[in-house]
């Protein structure tokens, strides 16, 4: 659903530039995505982290329910849609980072 | 950082979109660019001064040039 609503938000506001004359990407916004890019990976490379300390410490320790290859990759890609389009929401507002 | 660009744009009589159009880019990226939000590339504040019949310089200062 977080990567539907930011696709169509993101075409959105491509199709508006295009019918405009505009171009879709510019300086910016490529700047901008690839930041955005860079950060996710990062934060993926943490939680996939994350979730694997969840079945160390909680699941064998402290005995919660272990995540399973299945919740484990969903996990990582709902977080990685959720932090991709919260990043690149708040750079758009922003307007630059250095 | 603070530019003249939206001086210069009224003074030729130029829309967003046109100047947009001049230096191929997105309208928004103007907006910033005249907030001074945003900083140009060399090419960029190269192709904007361009557009506007400006130097870089003129067009582009910052806050302790004041």
């Amino acid at each position: 659903m977080i990567l539907v609503i930011r696709s169509i938000i993101l075409l959105r506001d491509r199709i508006i530039n295009i019918r405009a004359g505009l171009p879709s990407t510019d300086e910016k916004s490529q700047k901008l995505h690839w930041k955005a890019g860079a950060y996710t990976y990062y934060a993926t490379i943490w939680i996939a982290i994350g979730t694997l300390w969840y079945n160390i410490i909680f699941a064998v320790n402290l005995g919660f329910s272990a995540l399973n290859a299945g919740q484990v990759v969903a996990t990582i890609i709902l977080a990685l849609a959720a932090i991709w389009f919260m990043l690149q929401f708040s750079f758009l507002k922003k307007g630059d980072i250095e | 950082m603070r530019t003249r660009i939206k001086e210069l744009r009224a003074r030729y009589n130029l829309t967003l979109e046109e100047l947009a159009r001049k230096v191929e880019l997105r309208r928004e990226t103007i907006l910033f660019l005249e907030k001074g939000t945003y900083n140009p590339s060399l090419k960029l504040s190269h192709d904007v001064a361009k557009a506007l019949h400006s130097s870089i310089e003129e067009l582009f200062f910052f806050d302790e040039e004041l």
